[in-house]
């Protein structure tokens, strides 16, 4: 069943680079609320997240006839939805000076806060309020698994300012929701 | 030292997945988007191909014919010709009465104008083995781009009619 739907898939693929509209929608169906949560966790901002979606589909169904191995399709249009969303936040501008600010000499803390008291959405509310670097940094390295070597060069920063900037993140995220349960104590 | 919340989120991968698209509206917005790029590009392209290809015959031409004969066609040729050009024809046809963009209908004017000139030229060295097959090419050529053409103009009536 598995070898069967990777024919599928892959006739979508090949199928979409020559063209064939049906096979493109297809495809925008299987990946478009993947890549819709990656943009809307990256951006943190409903509309920007849409813009970025679209902007990308549509440059990747431009360079699909670009694309040589059909299998690496998701890890292809999952990099070009990460650009254009890291671009996007560069044209803000604060990333990239926040990114700069002197956070590589941050420790990481003994972390034993209790995550699984939460659930997912309390976490990314507390996630949307963190500044567009450490998000960034934050977005990339836990769910889009990218490690901090890949961070650092993707976001032109050093591997040091990238776990900072991540440690930085994950105290705001348990500050926030310590204070979301005293409010509610 | 462990991560518990990349561990945390790991395990529970799916549920943070949490913020909901219309996917059906997401796709009406790019979908006329994608058919720009994908479908006019190629057609330019083509003829940009079909441009080079004539010029580089024309002047391959030129340079071989200084000592044309100017015979007429070979009966392998005029076969050949007629051949092609029934279909040509009927294709050029087809995508007259269905075209309405401007720049696309001047286009293949100009496509057309290139052949003709390039058979004019052909005509002087038309015993020329290499000659025959390049102006078989050529009709061959002139055939694939009106296919391909045609082929778009079809997928877009098939799109509208199905409200795409």
């Amino acid at each position: 069943m598995k070898g069967e739907a990777q024919n599928i898939h892959k006739h979508l693929i090949e199928s979409s680079q020559k063209g064939d509209q049906s096979a493109q929608s297809e495809l925008y169906r299987l990946y478009a609320k993947a890549m819709y949560n990656i943009c809307r966790r990256m951006m943190g901002d409903e509309e920007e997240a849409k813009d970025i979606l679209q902007e990308s589909f549509i440059d990747a169904f431009q360079r699909l006839p670009t694309l040589r191995e059909s299998n690496t399709f998701s890890s292809w249009i999952k990099r070009i939805v990460t650009n254009n969303c890291i671009n996007a936040l560069r044209k803000r501008r604060l990333m990239t000076t926040e990114l700069k600010e002197g956070w590589d000499t941050m420790e990481e803390e003994q972390d034993d806060f209790e995550y699984n008291k939460y659930r997912a959405n309390q976490i990314m509310g507390a996630v949307d309020t963190l500044p567009d670097g450490c998000r960034t940094v934050l977005s990339l390295y836990l769910f889009e698994g990218y490690d901090h070597k890949e961070i650092a060069q993707i976001l032109s920063i050093s591997e040091s300012a990238s776990k900072a900037q991540y440690c930085k993140a994950k105290a705001r995220i348990r500050n926030q929701l310590s204070d979301k349960v005293q409010q509610y104590v | 030292m462990s991560d518990k919340l990349k561990q945390y989120v790991q395990r529970n991968q799916e549920d943070f997945e949490l913020y909901p698209f219309d996917v059906a509206h997401g796709w009406s917005e790019i979908a006329p988007k994608i058919k720009q790029k994908t479908k006019t590009v190629p057609l330019r392209i083509w003829y940009s191909i079909a441009a080079s290809v004539l010029i580089l015959l024309a002047g391959w031409v030129g340079f071989r014919s200084t000592s044309g004969t100017g015979d007429t066609f070979p009966a392998e040729l005029q076969e050949a010709q007629f051949y092609y050009q029934d279909m040509i024809d009927a294709k050029i046809n087809l995508v007259r009465n269905q075209v309405s963009d401007p720049q696309l209908l001047q286009d293949i004017e100009a496509l057309d104008v290139a052949f003709t000139e390039l058979s004019e030229d052909l005509r002087d060295d038309v015993h020329n083995e290499e000659v025959i097959t390049a102006m078989i090419d050529n009709y061959r050529l002139k055939l694939k781009i009106l296919e391909r053409i045609l082929e778009d103009l079809e997928d877009k009536s098939n799109e509208e009619n199905r409200g795409i």
